[in-house]
């Protein structure tokens, strides 16, 4: 149970079996994991997001779209349904994005 | 991203004097090993001499290689056996009983029709468990399947329901392979392959009632069809030596039994995709990756495993399909910090491209 907003922890995901148990590591992992779908779903016009505060992810759309995911299974889910589009990280133009071969036109 | 904190990682999967503290810091999970193969393969046959021939845990943890290495040379666990029978009465459990304490599955799969009795008799072992003290605890089941069982339902209920992901570590999948009949069994029934290309171990039997060639094509087709896991013979449940690998088989022999080549398969053959894991990854940004492709393509993943070094220790990576388990952290061992190995086994997949996504998702290219 979150303390700050009393959501429910799920029983146990695999994810973050290889963090420490410290507060400052999960933090960073947090930070790390939020940065990297940012920059994931900027390319379908989408913007990720993690407050820190609250649990989960939030995503949001240009049009106002908008959700928060508790874990990374729901993270893919809920960014295919607001942008209508399949995220496939064996996809050419994503990998070139990410290694900073193009430029993503979200970011323009 | 939330990250909260697992029920079950560390503090919660150790009850008051559980087998934590024997183990040095061990997962505690009780332990789940799945024994399936066809119909008349031989598991009972297999099961019932390893649980015989010692105290049952001690041959049976030496076979779980290098997944389970860490837990070697312990004292036995106390063990219980599920048996699961298609028919509406059992048999097996008769010719188990004299070696272990036995429940019966009836009445159907417990992959399908049984599943919610599996469930439930999971659950049930669970609780037991933690009202037990702690020189009566049982520390492992071990669930033969009925002949017809698909593993990968039951994988995915113990690695999705809340009580189970809390409180099972599921160990190893066995499938015992029916050296005489195999060969048609694996062109004939798209079961008999989905059962081998899952398995951690295949298990050869009846080594002993066919001839050598027929014996290294069926060898050969079960490496093909599942190149990650180890192989070995069996004779009555007794360990024998299989045809090295390098052995010629019959081109032509194996050409009709590969997948893609049974009646109504039409699936391309499975690749194993090993993946450069070490302590320099970076877990965060693999479980992203990891993550997204299951999600995109977890229909043409068969089986994921391996050990990757963490910050938070070295953890058995354990998946079927597109599912993966609440992962076993391993006890420290020197030297053996950054050491890591992730095996992808999967149809239709292109490895290099799966590698070249992992390296860029996380920055280790």
């Amino acid at each position: 149970m979150c303390g700050m907003c009393g959501v429910p922890a799920p029983p146990g995901l695999w994810s973050d079996a290889g963090i420490p148990d410290d507060p400052r590591d999960r933090l960073r992992a947090r930070i790390r994991r939020a940065d990297l779908i940012d920059r994931i779903v900027r390319r379908h016009g989408l913007r990720a997001l993690d407050r820190l505060v609250a649990p989960g992810l939030a995503l949001s759309s240009p049009t106002g779209g908008h959700a928060v995911a508790h874990e990374l299974a729901a993270v893919w889910v809920e960014a295919e349904r607001m942008c209508g589009r399949r995220i496939d990280p064996l996809d050419a133009g994503l990998l070139d994005t990410l290694a900073g071969r193009q430029v993503d036109a979200g970011e323009q | 991203m939330t990250v909260p904190r697992p029920a079950r990682w560390k503090s919660a999967v150790r009850q008051p004097g559980a087998a934590a503290d024997d183990r040095g810091g061990v997962d505690s999970r009780l332990r789940l090993r799945v024994v399936g193969g066809f119909l008349g393969s031989g598991k009972t046959t297999w099961l019932r001499h390893r649980l015989r021939a010692s105290s049952m845990a001690g041959l049976i943890d030496s076979g779980a290689g290098a997944w389970s290495r860490g837990l070697r040379n312990r004292p036995p666990l106390k063990t219980v056996v599920l048996v699961n029978e298609f028919a509406g009465c059992a048999i097996d459990d008769s010719l188990l009983a004299a070696q272990a304490e036995v429940r019966v599955l009836t009445g159907g799969c417990v992959c399908c029709d049984a599943r919610e009795a599996l469930r439930q008799i999971l659950r049930g072992l669970v609780n037991e468990r933690h009202e037990s003290l702690p020189e009566q605890r049982v520390e492992r089941v071990i669930l033969e399947t009925s002949g017809l069982a698909d593993p990968r339902p039951i994988v995915e209920l113990v690695t999705s329901d809340a009580v189970l992901t809390s409180n099972l570590l599921l160990d190893e999948l066995v499938v015992t392979l029916d050296a005489v009949r195999g060969r048609e069994q694996l062109r004939s029934e798209a079961l008999g392959r989905a059962q081998v290309s899952l398995a951690d171990r295949i298990v050869v039997t009846k080594v002993d009632q066919t001839d050598p060639d027929e014996l290294a094509v069926v060898v050969a087709v079960a490496r093909r069809l599942n190149p990650g896991a180890r192989i070995s013979g069996a004779v009555q449940g007794v360990g024998c030596p299989l045809p090295d690998a390098s052995v010629p088989v019959d081109a032509a022999a194996l050409a009709e039994v590969s997948p893609g080549c049974g009646p109504g398969s039409g699936e391309p053959a499975p690749v194993a995709i090993e993946l450069p894991v070490d302590a320099t990854t970076d877990w965060p940004s693999f479980t992203v990756w990891l993550s997204a492709l299951l999600h995109a393509h977890g229909q043409r993943i068969l089986r994921i495993k391996g050990i990757v070094p963490t910050p938070a220790g070295r953890l058995v990576l354990q998946g079927v399909g597109a599912t993966v388990q609440v992962p076993e952290l391993l006890p420290d061992e020197t030297g053996r910090q950054t050491a890591g190995r992730v095996v992808m086994i999967g149809r239709g997949l292109d490895a290099e491209l799966v590698r070249r996504s992992f390296e860029t998702f996380t920055g280790s290219g």
